[in-house]
């Protein structure tokens, strides 16, 4: 879903399309980042939906409609790609047949300490090292789902190694 | 960048607006969620043809309804959207929710009408109904 390459940010879209996130702002950024956090945390879908698409949400910015120039956005396909993994999950939308598998790409700090079994701390100092890729949008940290994982794996082997010196 | 429009053409285009909702169900009548693409297909068709539009409420309308058929109560939910239209178009709008709702497979798609204060959800012109 979300990637960070070469200090890029992209986003693959459930049809395959891989989007360039440079252009978005910062605001954007901490727009889709709490919009993740939000589907990560199983809100529903209906009020997702509502954040990305009803007059006064973000990504219309102030337009009382979504029009064809702002449903082409960057920022709205992101969004609406967000939302529809959330529907897809919770069964109200359905998946086009070419669609990608629906997973979670991006952790939060805690999710991320929770599944390593260490603080928060612990984390973004990780995180800070480049030893858990992501981003930091603002004050939240957006960390790769795949990079929290294989992280695990390498803790497991240092500790593993510490046992057999110790024996 | 476009001159802006003078006061009085933009007030009597607001007067001449007329803002028309209706029921987009979630589910097909065997309950089945939607595809993306059918979602998208119908709010691109609305963008091109009506400029626009929007979700009208904060959760989508719940409902229930007897089945002639069965005899049954069944529920649905829909989506209220809203777009606004000249007045002149109204008959373009339900020509094209008829063709709307044969291609979601419904017996019609309900548009919600204003009359005296109160709303009234009716179907579209050219919508078959079992009466």
């Amino acid at each position: 879903m979300l990637s960070s390459r070469a200090r890029r940010m992209q986003y693959q879209l459930l049809t395959g399309e891989t989007l360039e996130l440079s252009g978005l702002s910062r605001a954007d950024m901490g727009f889709l980042l709490g919009l993740m956090g939000r589907t990560t945390a199983e809100e529903d879908y209906f009020s997702l939906e509502r954040s990305v698409c009803a007059p006064g949400a973000y990504p219309l910015r102030g337009s009382p409609r979504v029009t064809q120039r702002i449903h082409d956005s960057l920022l709205f396909r992101v969004a609406e790609d967000i939302v529809d993994r959330a529907g897809i999950r919770q069964g109200v939308v359905a998946p086009d047949p070419g669609d990608r598998r629906v997973t979670e790409a991006i952790v939060s700090v805690t999710e991320a300490a929770k599944r390593l079994g260490v603080t928060r701390s612990a984390v973004i100092k990780a995180a800070r090292a480049g030893r858990i890729q992501g981003k930091k949008v603002g004050h939240t940290w957006a960390l790769l789902r795949r990079s929290v994982a294989s992280y695990r794996v390498a803790q497991h082997r240092v500790e593993a190694g510490r046992a057999s010196r110790r024996a | 960048m476009a001159a802006p429009l003078p006061k009085t053409q933009a007030l009597s285009d607001a007067i001449h607006s007329l803002v028309v909702q209706f029921l987009v169900p979630v589910f097909d009548r065997n309950g089945r969620a939607y595809a993306r693409s059918v979602r998208n297909r119908i709010r691109r068709d609305l963008e091109g043809r009506f400029g626009g539009w929007s979700l009208a409420a904060d959760r989508p309308l719940a409902g229930a309804w007897r089945n002639p058929g069965s005899g049954d109560v069944e529920y649905d939910e829909s989506w209220r959207y809203e777009v606004g239209i000249d007045p002149t178009r109204l008959h373009e709008l339900d020509t094209y929710l008829a063709g709307l709702a044969f291609r979601l497979g419904q017996k019609a798609i309900w548009r919600v009408a204003y009359a005296g204060g109160e709303g009234r959800v009716i179907p579209a012109a050219g919508c078959m109904v079992d009466k």
